[in-house]
């Protein structure tokens, strides 16, 4: 078996996973979601054997095309997942994150995005390649919980019921929950170790490269949910609506700079 | 310096930075006056004015830069003083103002515990307590995770250090980039030292991808070699404080060699010639390489240039003369050798073509040196433990005051973690009164 059905596997038990989070949220079995979460932990496994195959067969970080970064994300975002599960219960919150994954396995195994193993380019041929993407992609994994939470946040706040109100404050606490975690490793990952690696290939650690800046676009906005949230009191509405311009700020910084802005980082 | 130190200030102006940041990765950087007039005709003063065709350097950007570094000094001063000061314990008559706060001070007055209960209990939660007898109440102070309490504080100090670094970097760096042929050699101005490229080589994949650049350099002071190396891209070299990189590679097309075919009737001559020499090929024939482009293209004025440095249309340009009298004259192309609208003949069947080139190769290699950069590393450092100190060692503080009329009151402080918090002090709770009703 290659690779790539090792995805394939994973990607099945996610949806089943899927399935499960939505069962569960309209029916209220336990057991189903006991089940859901077992079948998460074994999809992990599938899909980190897939991972360590693609890096046994290229010889580098499996995260160095668009197919291999996207499902390095998928990865680290159920990684976040489990642990967020077991830590504090995604309760209401589950089927929209595991739908999220879900829309990254599919856009990762999707004929669209080439497959080819290809040789890397002077430049990416470093150990940084290791800790710069993968602490930024975990990183960013925290930070699309916290904007699939505020989105549910924004969308319970439509109802005004009790039940919807207590709902939307555990959205709120799990979007910042995952901003307080991921903040710190995307400003490690991204910021830092990004610098890091820059000056030892470029001889300059910042220069304003499309990329660099708009990392720290993405790093700016979540400094101002942390500063309004914790400082200023600000939570909720507002909140959410900052997390989730912030994720598109690291949405645009992943995908659209290397579409629509030229730049240093045009490989990945 | 209330509005200096002032958050609304810190929120403005990090929306500021965001907008001009977002600005200057839509505008083109640092074109020619020329391009924004053409491209943005009726904007074109307005981005000239305020300097957004170098956005980065612009007045604007580095006043808000620079507001905002008064304002992170100023915020920080503040915050750190404050809380140096809330270091020491001491009586606030507070009255507990939160939900937890409200259930452990009821529980207190229900129970009324011994202090030193409950400092072991406290403790026991692997709170740091301090117990303070003062004129008329005791003081239980429990803290956790004092590192987080002051993690905003090593923050905005490494964040501030990072600024700092950065201008000096732009002012004080030093940077020479520098081309060098295999056996060149260079002086790197100011610093009395000279870089000498001894071998450079380019290795490919199978599929011609380039795998890497290897420019192997000696390093000459007083003419005398005091270090060689391979610098790679990745891996620079360094000496006495300068870094030495691999930043780029190229061709020096001017010094092409060329290989033509020249066929006139019966006759063939193959000859390898340099760009910009005569050569002789028999007693009546003499051949001149006039120069040599990698990508052809002619300007609107007839000018010929090269596109790119990239061989994408190959062109030489020649002229051959019989009995000193020119039989042709013009460019002859690799890619399209039968293609004649740019040079003359007089002889019909005379054939002139460009069969290979090769071009001496050079490395492109940068020596830098940047102490600044050392301080950026520093901010750099405490940004991240910072933010690890405050998000995941956050701080928690609880405080209880027994006064002398026995009465309870509990006061918690946890802004980072309020729910675990929250949860934390419940427990507290049940453990004084294990039949509490949390919903109380």
């Amino acid at each position: 078996m290659n690779e790539f059905n090792y995805l394939l596997i994973a990607f099945l038990l996610y949806f089943l996973v899927t399935i499960f989070n939505f069962l569960t949220y309209f029916f209220r079995q336990k057991n189903l979601k006991r089940i859901s979460f077992y079948l998460a932990l074994v999809g992990l496994i599938f899909h980190s054997i897939s991972l360590l195959l693609r890096t046994f067969h290229s010889g580098h970080a499996p995260f160095t095309s668009m197919y291999e970064s996207i499902s390095f994300l998928a990865w680290a975002s159920v990684l976040v997942l489990i642990i967020f599960e077991k830590k504090f219960g995604l309760e209401k919150a589950g089927p929209l994150l595991w739908l999220m994954v879900v829309a990254l396995m599919a856009l990762a195994s999707s004929p669209s995005l080439p497959k080819d193993i290809t040789p890397l380019v002077p430049a990416l041929q470093s150990y940084w390649l290791w800790l710069h993407v993968s602490v930024t992609l975990l990183g960013e994994a925290f930070l699309a919980v916290a904007f699939v939470a505020s989105l549910l946040y924004l969308l319970a706040g439509r109802e005004n019921s009790a039940e919807s109100q207590s709902r939307m404050e555990k959205y709120d606490l799990l979007a910042y929950r995952a901003v307080a975690v991921g903040f710190p490793l995307f400003t490690l990952g991204a910021m830092v170790f990004g610098m890091i690696w820059a000056n030892r290939a470029w001889g300059r650690y910042w220069g304003w490269d499309p990329k660099e800046v708009w990392s720290l676009i993405t790093w700016l906005f979540y400094a101002l949910y942390l500063h309004t949230r914790l400082v200023m009191g600000w939570k909720g509405k507002k909140s959410a609506l900052i997390a989730i311009v912030g994720f598109l700020a690291a949405l645009f910084t992943f995908f659209g700079v290397n579409y629509l802005l030229k730049g240093l980082h045009s490989y990945v | 310096m209330k509005f200096i130190s002032s958050l609304k200030l810190t929120i403005v102006l990090i929306i500021f930075l965001i907008i001009l940041a977002v600005l200057g990765t839509l505008l083109p950087q640092n074109e020619e006056p020329a391009f924004y007039q053409e491209h943005y005709a009726g904007k074109a003063s307005l981005i000239l004015k305020l300097g957004l065709d170098h956005l980065y350097r612009s007045p604007l950007f580095l006043s808000v830069a620079f507001l905002f570094l008064l304002n992170l000094t100023a915020c920080s001063l503040k915050n750190l003083l404050t809380k140096v000061s809330r270091l020491k314990v001491k009586s606030t008559e507070f009255k507990p103002v939160s939900r937890e706060d409200r259930l452990l001070t009821e529980t207190l007055n229900q129970v009324r515990p011994e202090i030193g209960l409950l400092a072991d209990l406290l403790k026991k939660k692997s709170f740091r307590v301090k117990t303070l007898e003062l004129k008329n109440e005791t003081l239980i102070s429990a803290r956790k995770g004092l590192v987080g309490l002051f993690g905003p504080e090593i923050v905005h100090f490494g964040l501030l250090l990072i600024i700092l670094g950065g201008l000096g970097s732009a002012l004080l760096s030093y940077r020479n980039t520098i081309a060098l042929l295999e056996g060149e050699q260079a002086e790197l101005e100011g610093k009395n030292l000279i870089l000498r490229l001894d071998r450079f080589t380019t290795e490919f994949y199978p599929n011609g991808i380039v795998r890497d650049w290897k420019s192997q350099v000696s390093i000459l002071e007083d003419n005398q070699v005091k270090t060689s190396g391979t610098i790679e891209v990745n891996k620079p070299l360094s000496y006495r404080g300068l870094n030495f990189y691999q930043m780029s590679y190229g061709y020096n097309w001017d010094k092409t060699r060329v290989k033509l075919k020249i066929k006139s009737g019966n006759e063939q001559i193959t000859t390898e010639i340099d760009t910009g020499q005569s050569q002789v090929l028999s007693p009546r024939l003499e051949l001149k390489v006039i120069s040599f482009v990698p990508d052809f293209q002619i300007d609107n004025t007839g000018q010929v240039f090269s596109r790119s440095a990239e061989p994408a249309n190959p062109a030489v340009l020649l002229q051959l003369e019989e009995d000193k009298k020119v039989i042709f004259s013009g460019w002859v192309f690799y890619l399209h050798p039968d293609f004649s609208r740019f040079h003359r003949k007089s002889k019909e069947d005379l054939e002139v073509k460009l069969e290979s080139f090769t071009a001496p190769e050079f490395s492109v290699l940068e020596a830098v040196c940047d102490p600044a950069a050392n301080l950026v590393w520093f901010g750099c450092f405490l940004l991240v433990v910072g933010l690890f100190a405050s998000f995941y060692f956050p701080y928690r503080e609880l405080t209880i005051s027994k006064r002398a009329d026995g009465q309870y009151a509990a006061m918690s402080l946890g802004r980072k973690s309020r729910d675990r918090f929250s949860a934390e002090i419940g427990e507290l709770a049940k453990a004084i009164n294990p039949k509490i009703n949390r919903s109380n």
